[in-house]
């Protein structure tokens, strides 16, 4: 099992590193950025190949443009593989999709949610008939006016960190409980599938300060790592620029998810929320874990 | 086959750069509105080379073979008995790729990562000077790397340059995509050049010298009548070609095109006096002379076209050779009398608002990538309309509605990858006011709503109608069979992508359209083989059959088809 880890997370550090560097020299020298890592696990370590831009069911994505940095992840709704239908797919397609458009910059950094309603509408001009659900969170940070724009549907999320305290904590969608909002294309004939558009996404806006800490994960994180955790682990990477030491964090933070959610006897937030719907679940939740983790440099 | 690895990337010598492409300019063939399969993936480094196979990221072709030219919409091109067939080679698609930094050009590298070998030639744009051949291979015979299905395996294509003694960040490439099978897809362009002139140092390092040929265009072929001239200018005692009558002098004129005509008038008055005969001109077609129209040739035109009844100004102008101003004036003087118009692709993209209210006459209008803004309305003034295509452009819907009620007699019209927002109860409108359609192209609009069919049901001579990605929601249970039963002539049906498609609709075409040459069902995962060899059984002048990602047919069927109907071209791709 260590030897697993150990190899998946220099492979993820060695890749992250990469693509740092290539964005460090296309970018131009500019005053106030996001430094930006990724680290995860998907469910099934031992099946899956490391992909970049993909964990397991999750996707994310990290990009960058003269006028605003973008993080996003996405969490591919399982269900659907009874159908036979590949989860990951929607979710991976949906963040190429944000990707390319903020690569070409055919998006509005104040409006995230039409980058989402955008990449959504490009999934379905795809010639394979692309089927399935996710949900999807998007956090741009506009240079302009230093401030953070950000779109949630479903139950993954974000948390931003300012001298140990969170101040700002995007609110979980969920219709009923274990069944967030999520953008879907069913298959034809299915019309009693839960779809959401995207324009029912939660957006909220805010002002940052120098060395804030911003965490975009899927709630493969947020259910399992109870969140002092996790306010204390961000802490320490408070204002900090060194990449590596970014990178350290977003792993451990990784780990500590991983490590969770095998752990039956624990309480976790995920258990904690069951007993409140009145299911007797206990221990963690073993789910794909994305972790987006960045700081503000202005 | 060997597979060896393939090239990644062309050798760049000392003091040369490699660059990708910065921006396109204008693309004559586009897959959708959209990102996705879009011309705009040329831009930057390939995503996807060496990996063979249609990547929405990458820049995908979707014409091929002799199709587009069967279709009952195709209009053939006029003007074109006075073109040499050596100025006229077959060219499809085009597409201008900028670059950031002017550049003496060493290398051209294009990443083909579907069925390579569609680019036939590359110009390139040097400023003042114009466009100079870079590579030229229309002629070359197209070389068909066998396999089932066309399993060309990914390359970077490279041709030897000519030498060019300028710099440039402008770069042309034209497309024949009539001998694919399929469709065809580009990843990225790459640019290698130096800021300072490449030869001699690329000479000592022992490379390939490009072939010497000069940078000029070549010259016209010697038409019998430029021989006679030429032979007339030695000698004073014998004939002189201006001693015959101006019948026959004008006739033999006639067969010249109109840059040489230019030429010839410089020679004599009498010369002069036939060349500015406007009959001359009226049938003008500029498509294949593209790198030499610029406003001081429209200008010229305009100043001898009296009565001009067909022009064809496709392709030009990209690079701001001529402005919005040149084409005003001309269509002031001469929109009058035009009937048969097209502006497919032009540099000027808003001639849209002036052509619509200068050239009441015309019956054949294709502004294909036109923008109309909508800022002030003012009525347009044709009426008698039988073409019309805008595809992929810009047009507001209140012109847009006018001009489909007010030309009832409208035949062929297109609309394909029109955005959503001015089509407004599309169909609507066409059921009422256009009953005389024989094709209809509605790709990629996502206009059409659940009863968005019905209303077409009026337009019972269509023969064509492509509505491929047309709906928004999946159309109502029954309509498509009901549009089938009143369109019997139907020859050419798209329905890739149309949201709604059950085996019923598909047992109603193969009973109600016996004429089906072309059928287009891509990614309708809901169909199954018994729907499908209904149609094999029921329309027997099928020719082919798109089935592309539809995960319902197993193989085994499609074997089958392909065993006991020969004549019937199956695609499957999955």
């Amino acid at each position: 099992m260590r030897s697993w880890t150990t190899r998946w997370l220099s492979r993820a550090l060695h890749q992250n590193w990469q693509a740092a560097s290539a964005t460090a020299e296309n970018k131009p020298r500019t005053y106030s950025r996001f430094i930006s890592v990724v680290s995860g696990f998907p469910k099934n370590l031992a099946q899956s190949k490391y992909k970049p831009g993909k964990m397991g069911d999750d996707a994310w994505f990290i990009a960058n443009t003269k006028t605003a940095d973008v993080l996003g992840v996405a969490d591919g709704v399982g269900g659907w593989r009874s159908y036979g239908i590949d989860p990951g797919e929607f979710a991976m397609v949906l963040m190429r999709n944000c990707e390319r458009l903020v690569k070409f910059s055919r998006f509005d950094p104040i409006k995230p949610v039409n980058l989402i309603a955008s990449g959504f509408r490009e999934l379905q001009d795809n010639r394979k008939c692309i089927l399935g659900s996710s949900t999807a969170c998007i956090v741009v940070f506009n240079r302009e006016d230093s401030s953070i724009y950000t779109a949630n549907i479903g139950d993954s999320g974000f948390i931003i960190v300012r001298k140990g305290e969170i101040v700002h904590r995007s609110e979980e969608q969920q219709h009923y409980f274990n069944t967030p909002f999520q953008l879907s294309l069913p298959p034809p004939g299915h019309t009693d599938v839960l779809s959401d558009r995207p324009e029912s996404a939660n957006t909220t806006t805010f002002p940052v300060c120098n060395g804030d800490v911003i965490l975009v994960a899927t709630d493969g994180v947020f259910d399992n790592v109870p969140i002092k955790l996790l306010v204390d682990t961000l802490q320490r990477v408070e204002g900090e620029n060194d990449q590596v030491k970014l990178q350290m964090c977003a792993n451990s933070i990784a780990l500590m998810a991983r490590s969770l959610s095998f752990d039956s006897k624990f309480l976790s937030p995920f258990s904690v929320n069951a007993r409140r719907n009145n299911i007797n679940a206990m221990g963690g939740k073993p789910d794909d874990i994305t972790v987006v983790l960045a700081t503000v440099a202005l | 086959m060997s597979r060896e690895r393939p090239l990644l990337t062309p050798v760049c010598y000392a003091g040369e750069r490699k660059q990708f492409v910065e921006s396109v300019l204008m693309a004559s063939h586009e897959y959708g509105p959209n990102l996705s399969y879009g011309s705009i993936n040329l831009i930057g480094r390939p995503s996807n080379f060496p990996n063979y196979g249609d990547h929405t990221d990458s820049y995908l072709l979707s014409s091929y073979g002799n199709w587009p030219r069967l279709a009952p919409s195709y209009r053939l091109e006029f003007g074109l008995a006075r073109v040499a067939p050596c100025d006229n080679p077959p060219v499809d698609e085009f597409f201008v790729a900028t670059f950031e930094q002017a550049v003496y050009p060493a290398e051209v590298g294009v990443y083909e990562t579907l069925h390579p070998g569609s680019i036939r030639r590359i110009t390139c744009y040097v400023v003042k000077v114009g466009w100079v051949c870079l590579w030229d291979g229309r002629s070359d015979k197209w070389e068909y790397v066998a396999g089932d299905g066309g399993a060309s395996p990914a390359r970077l294509f490279l041709p030897t340059l000519r030498t060019v003694p300028h710099r440039t960040r402008v770069l042309r490439f034209e497309l024949n995509l009539r001998d694919h099978r399929y469709i065809s897809g580009l990843d990225g362009i790459i640019l290698v050049g130096g800021v300072h002139d490449f030869h001699e140092a690329r000479a000592k390092v022992g490379a390939v010298a490009s072939a010497a040929a000069s940078p000029t265009p070549p010259p016209v072929e010697a038409t019998a009548a430029l021989e006679l001239i030429g032979r007339a200018a030695g000698g004073t005692n014998q004939p002189n070609l201006t001693d015959m009558p101006y019948e026959v002098l004008y006739h033999i004129l006639s067969h010249l095109d109109w840059f040489a005509l230019a030429n010839v008038e410089k020679v004599c008055v009498r010369c002069a006096e036939v060349v500015a005969d406007a009959r001359l001109y009226r049938e003008v077609n500029l498509r294949p002379y593209w790198d030499r129209v610029d406003s001081h040739f429209l200008l010229w035109l305009g100043n001898r076209c009296a009565g001009i009844k067909k022009l064809d100004l496709s392709g030009c102008g990209i690079v701001n050779e001529f402005n919005i101003i040149d084409l005003q004036i001309f269509f002031k003087r001469h929109g009058h009398t035009l009937t048969h118009l097209r502006l497919n692709c032009i540099g000027v993209r808003h001639a849209m608002s002036f052509v619509l209210l200068l050239c009441p006459e015309l019956t054949e209008l294709c502004m294909q990538n036109a923008m109309l803004d909508s800022q002030r309305y003012q009525p347009p003034v044709c009426k008698r309309l039988t073409v019309l295509d805008l595809s992929r452009a810009q047009c507001a819907p209140e012109t847009l509605l006018a001009l489909l009620q007010q030309n009832p007699h409208l035949q062929h019209l297109s609309l394909a990858s029109c955005d959503q927002s001015s089509l407004p109860d599309i169909t609507h409108t066409i059921g009422e006011h256009n009953r005389a359609l024989l094709s209809l192209k509605l790709w990629k609009t996502h206009a059409l709503g659940a009863h968005g069919l019905v209303p077409l049901q009026h337009c019972t001579k269509l023969r064509e109608l492509d509505l491929g990605y047309s709906n928004h929601e999946d159309c109502a249970e029954g309509t498509l069979a009901r549009l089938a039963a009143a369109c019997p002539d139907l020859r050419w049906l798209v329905l890739g992508g149309f949201r709604g498609i059950t085996n019923n609709e598909l047992l109603a075409i193969a009973r109600h359209c016996p004429r089906l040459q072309y059928l287009d069902l891509m990614s309708s995962v809901m169909l199954s083989g018994e729907a499908i060899n209904a149609i094999f059984i029921g329309c027997p002048a099928l020719r082919l059959l798109e089935l592309s990602y539809c995960n319902g047919i197993e193989q085994e069927w499609i074997d089958m088809w392909r065993r006991e109907f020969p004549h019937v071209d199956v695609k499957y791709q999955h």
